[in-house]
């Protein structure tokens, strides 16, 4: 079963609750770190912890700093599923 | 009142400075290379560098220092190995050095140039540029290392000044505060560092910035005792430790416990990728029992130590070695702080009873003072009773079953994700930012901030934190900004944080 894009987004958006719990609105493409209060390096790692788990998928070391919104990110996760 | 001591010493006679009985630090990372000087010393950009190049590198620079008699050293240089050459090259000479933490904003790092007016100031060509024209550095020397060959080098042993370095910590007016450690106190240090079994064959990670002074732990522990520095590079490297232990087959690894966290987020706390690692060391913040769970669930056989420690005690004074078998007596709302290291001590003083009270230090690690400010420094180092020279913490605790355990801060400085930060640092950068009115205070793991709105003027929280970024460093900037229309005060017309503090958590 291949997941669309907007499965993506439905799921990062469950991972955003859990992760952000303080943040107002469900990520869209643009959003950034500056946009979610508690995304800083502890949250980054913990959101990217989710992802690899909820997706069965790994980041290398180097891509944890490749993206910087979660347009991008979706992106990176895409590459990774296919 | 008990004084706490390092085993085989109690009390120090009739002063407060043990005599200098330590080898230099300078002279033991020389013998080191003169030892064995192909081992490798340093790992950097993938490559090893071996004692012989590391010295040949100290020399180089050294000599470049040397144009200066004593000279005051400024290195703003990322983690890497000219930043430690020159650290090195800077004892060397017969001067002292103050580290840089590159990630602080520009702002802070031209503050702390001002009140150091350093004679010399190391850096790359960008690091450099920040200082030129800004009015201290002006009389400075720029040195950058890329610039110095290694051709022209500084000969024989050297000469040794009194003071070792002077690392700047948050303070109180927004004037950065210079903690000056004699050389007598860096020696004491390293010389009970020989405790964790340093040698040729480890690999040390050296993960907190160098303007951190848990910094030199790895960076003296390494280089003093034969072993490989093998720094933390990149975001990527920071953001994701564990990888990087599991990729260089580092030995020991040395941090606050908030690495740990990071680890553990990322799931990275795996036998796989800490089963090189024989000893971990923590210092900085309250190591928690969540860390050592995790720790000993992937690596039951290695060796964890906490540490406790200001800046003004240089480094750390206590330490307590924690084992799967014991830890759990030792874990109350953080794992207890240990015993003092040999020829340190430390007392509760102030508090109700013995057993509680602030955590006063003693010994010859107590820093000299700070820097250009002898009011702090009367007030923070006072004489104890028995004539010995106390360093008054600040930092409260209480003596349960015979362990000692951190409570809090007494006054509002406070550590945000392991960084020390004083809430009216915060509080003076809100106000230089056009908010007069401000009261910040721990929020969670973070901090936050309650701003009085202007008649004209209603709070635009992003806009706020963004010019704040600007101003102090990141773990700084409160998570959460409130306006407020009148703010909480007290009788007599004094902020009243607490309140304000409250009205934040109900309208948040």
């Amino acid at each position: 079963m291949s997941l669309t894009t907007s499965d993506i987004y439905d799921a990062l958006a469950e991972i955003f609750r859990e992760v952000f719990p303080r943040a107002s609105a469900p990520p869209q493409p643009d959003t950034t770190s500056a946009d979610v209060p508690g995304w800083d390096s502890l949250g980054h790692v913990s959101m990217i912890g989710e992802i690899e788990d909820r997706f069965g998928i790994e980041f290398r070391p180097e891509e944890y700093v490749e993206f910087e919104s979660v347009g991008e990110l979706v992106t990176l996760i895409e590459a990774k599923l296919t | 009142m008990t004084v706490r001591t390092g085993p085989g010493q109690r009390g120090f006679g009739n002063g407060d400075r043990v005599a200098p009985e330590y080898l230099d630090v300078i002279d033991r990372f020389l013998a080191r290379a003169a030892e064995r000087p192909a081992d490798p010393a340093i790992l950097g950009q993938g490559t090893e560098l071996s004692y012989s190049t590391v010295e040949r590198r100290v020399r180089a620079i050294a000599r470049a220092l040397a144009q200066i008699e004593a000279p005051r050293v400024l290195i703003a240089l990322p983690p890497s190995a000219d930043a430690y050459a020159s650290i090195l090259a800077t004892g060397l000479v017969g001067g002292y050095h103050t580290p840089l933490n590159l990630s602080a904003p520009v702002t802070k790092r031209r503050r702390i140039a001002q009140v150091l007016e350093p004679d010399i100031i190391i850096g790359d060509a960008g690091a450099l540029s920040e200082f030129r024209g800004s009015s201290p550095g002006a009389g400075a020397i720029y040195l950058d290392p890329a610039a110095i060959a290694d051709d022209d080098l500084f000969e024989g042993a050297g000469t040794r000044h009194h003071t070792a370095y002077v690392i700047f910590t948050s303070g109180s007016t927004g004037t950065p505060k210079g903690v000056v450690i004699s050389r007598d106190a860096l020696n004491h240090y390293v010389a009970w560092l020989s405790t964790l079994g340093y040698g040729p064959g480890d690999r040390v990670s050296q993960q907190p910035n160098l303007g951190f002074d848990i910094s030199m732990t790895d960076i003296f522990g390494a280089l003093c005792y034969g072993a490989t520095l093998c720094p933390l590079e990149s975001d990527a490297d920071r953001l994701t430790p564990a990888r990087f232990v599991a990729r260089h087959g580092i030995t020991v690894w040395n941090s606050t416990p908030s690495a740990i966290s990071l680890m553990m987020r990322a799931r990275q706390v795996t036998s796989k990728n800490l089963a090189s690692v024989r000893l971990f060391n923590f210092c900085g913040e309250p190591l928690l029992r969540e860390h050592l769970d995790a720790l000993f669930a992937a690596r039951p056989d290695a060796r964890v130590q906490n540490t406790y420690g200001p800046t003004e005690a240089t480094i750390s004074m206590t330490a307590l070695e924690l084992t799967p078998d014991n830890f759990e007596n030792l874990c109350d709302t953080s794992v207890a702080i240990g015993d003092p290291i040999p020829g340190m001590a430390y007392e509760l003083v102030g508090g109700p009873d013995p057993d509680r009270g602030e955590i006063v230090i003693s010994g010859p690690q107590v820093a000299d003072g700070y820097w250009n400010d002898p009011d702090q420094t009367a007030t923070k180092f006072r004489e104890l009773p028995d004539g010995r020279r106390g360093y008054f913490t600040g930092d409260w605790a209480e003596r349960r079953d015979g362990q000692v355990y951190f409570r809090e801060r007494i006054d509002f400085q406070v550590k945000v994700k392991g960084y020390r930060v004083e809430l009216d640092e915060v509080a003076a950068a809100i106000r230089s930012c056009g908010w007069p009115v401000a009261c910040v205070f721990k929020w969670d793991e973070s901090l936050a901030a309650v701003v009085e709105e202007l008649p004209d003027r209603a709070l635009d929280e992003r806009q706020l934190k963004l010019e704040l970024s600007q101003l102090i460093e990141a773990h700084a900037v409160p998570e959460r900004v409130l306006g407020i229309a009148h703010m909480p005060r007290s009788e007599n017309d004094k902020l009243d944080r607490q309140a304000a503090a409250q009205w934040f958590g109900t309208n948040v």
